[in-house]
């Protein structure tokens, strides 16, 4: 009987079941497997209420064998396995469909890859025009193409150090774009050198794009935002509140809206908001008791990392740390802070305190095919 | 005499059309809570409906309890927490009875219906063992011995 259910009124069931029960129900039988791995999860904005993302870690500056994952919904942390990986990574960012965006770090020179976690998939992007090291990265997701599989994006790589030999030691004032349409590199546009220099050497690698602008914050001592605008090529630089003060600070997306988390000595940590005329808004502060246990026995907030999506924000440091995560409840109609305690087990096992770099992505358990 | 708008009169008969099951039972519903059903209201606009539909894949017994939940859907001014309720009622059949619904809400597409029901399955599917779901469902595991490796390794986490 239910062995022949069509797999369009399967698929809807599986609709239903957060990725845990789906990675359980995908192993009861053949028919089963094929349709929850056929089955795509959408991230149209209904599902993603349904099932919030989840927070995927990363160890850096170790080898690890796994990376460690918190499931929302059932607030326990899984270990997955990542020896699919042939070199060690570094998590940059999300970019849909399940997949995500890093950069091997065995090489010094730029290098990007694709991976699931989930379907232990992996694929290298193809060398950039311009061999650097420690540009900074953007990415911007782009409408997918229809009957398209895998989604659709463009990683933009701006300054570095020159990697070629002729130039090598100079700042690389180019900025390259990938397109995972047409799967190449293009240089699109040159830029001032001490602009290179700043993404160069005070930006880290994550990136957000709204309204047609990659942000990304750079920590030059004052804290500053550098700002790209796509359609013009132009560049433009954004001040921060409390820039000399902050001690760490962090560039996520709500709303829409360009949004800045940073923490103060001896404060809390803070989030502002953009809006029109570029004027910051401050929208929240972390209660005190949770920042308070964030900080743990540290002086000050310098470890401290974010990553946010709509809906959730999560201010973490270790492994084992633990997070304070603003999350927005739907059906209450508000949001809610919440402490999330750090991984120091997994399966009975004690896991080593790592220092991680994460990512929020909604899990997919279906492959994608990326074209040979 | 003669009203502007036949709705609004209390004393007009409320209209109704016929639904004939795959063993011959017919069943009459409101226009209104058949309209909860996108193929019967393609059919009530094109004027397919004034005589018996016939639903050669839905048997009597499963046809009333569709017509019972179309018309309960139907009825103004129910609060959500009983009608959660009497949907959570409604569900609690037995296996072969709400593999049913979900044909008949498919085939004649109620959504609500169709999402009450999958929604069921999906509960009875959370939290389970491959083991539990075979089962629960009676369906055999399919997998080779080999297969049955790779997915242990791909899903283990899941069953941390």
């Amino acid at each position: 009987m239910w062995n022949n259910l069509p797999l369009d009124i399967l698929a809807k069931i599986f609709s239903f079941l957060s990725t845990e029960s789906l990675a359980r129900a995908n192993s009861a039988c053949r028919h089963w497997h094929r349709c929850g791995r056929g089955y795509l999860l959408s991230t149209g904005s209904a599902l993603t209420w349904k099932h919030p993302p989840w927070f995927v870690a990363v160890p850096i500056r170790s080898l690890s064998a796994c990376c460690y994952v918190h499931n929302p919904n059932s607030d326990n942390w899984h270990a997955l396995p990542i020896d699919f990986l042939p070199d060690p990574v570094r998590l940059i960012s999300p970019i849909g469909g399940g997949l995500i965006l890093l950069r091997s770090t065995n090489t010094t020179v730029h290098q990007l890859a694709l991976c699931n976690p989930f379907t232990r998939q992996y694929k290298r992007l193809p060398k950039l025009n311009i061999s650097r090291t420690n540009p900074a990265t953007g990415i911007v997701m782009l409408d997918p193409s229809r009957g398209a599989s895998a989604p659709a994006f463009r990683v933009y790589v701006a300054g570095g150090m020159s990697d070629a030999p002729r130039s090598c030691g100079t700042y690389e004032s180019t900025l390259e774009a990938y397109d995972s349409v047409h799967e190449r590199w293009r240089i699109i546009t040159l830029m001032p050198v001490e602009f290179a220099v700043r993404l160069t050497v005070w930006t880290p690698n994550e990136s957000v794009c709204c309204d047609g602008v990659l942000y990304w914050m750079t920590s030059a001592r004052a804290y500053s935002i550098m700002g790209f605008e796509i359609g013009t090529n132009k560049w433009h630089e954004l001040s921060v509140p409390l820039a000399d003060r902050l001690e760490f600070a962090a560039l996520i997306r709500q709303n829409g809206r360009l949004t800045l988390v940073g923490g103060t000595c001896g404060g809390a940590v803070s989030m502002w908001e953009l809006g029109e005329g570029e004027v910051w808004s401050l929208v929240e502060e972390t209660p005190c008791e949770l920042g308070l246990k964030l900080l743990g026995r540290k002086a000050n907030w310098g470890s401290t990392k974010c990553v946010g999506t709509d809906g959730v924000i999560c201010l973490y440091r270790d492994l084992g740390s633990g997070m304070v995560v603003w999350r927005e409840m739907k059906d209450k109609g508000r949001w809610e802070w919440f402490w999330v305690e750090g991984c120091c087990s997994v399966r009975g096992k004690k896991v080593q305190n790592f220092p991680i770099r994460a990512v929020l992505l909604h899990p997919n358990l279906a492959p994608s095919h990326f074209p040979d | 005499m003669s009203s502007s708008s036949s709705s609004s009169s209390p004393s007009c008969p409320k209209k109704m059309i016929t639904l004939k099951s795959s063993d011959g039972e017919t069943f009459e519903i409101e226009e209104i809570a058949a309209l909860q059903s996108k193929t019967l209201e393609s059919m009530i606009d094109e004027n397919c409906a004034s005589t018996p539909v016939p639903l050669p894949n839905i048997t009597g017994k499963i046809l009333a309890k569709v017509v019972e939940y179309c018309t309960k859907h139907a009825e103004v001014g129910a609060d959500a927490e009983s009608l959660r309720a009497w949907d959570a009622e409604f569900v609690s059949v037995d296996h072969p009875t709400l593999f049913d619904y979900i044909l008949a809400a498919n085939f004649l597409e109620i959504p609500t219906l169709l999402n009450l029901a999958c929604q069921s399955v999906a509960d009875m599917v959370k939290g389970k063992t491959p083991d539990e779901i075979h089962k629960i469902f009676n369906i055999k595991s399919t997998f080779t011995p080999e297969e049955e490796e790779e997915l242990r390794r791909e899903n283990q986490w899941a069953f941390d």
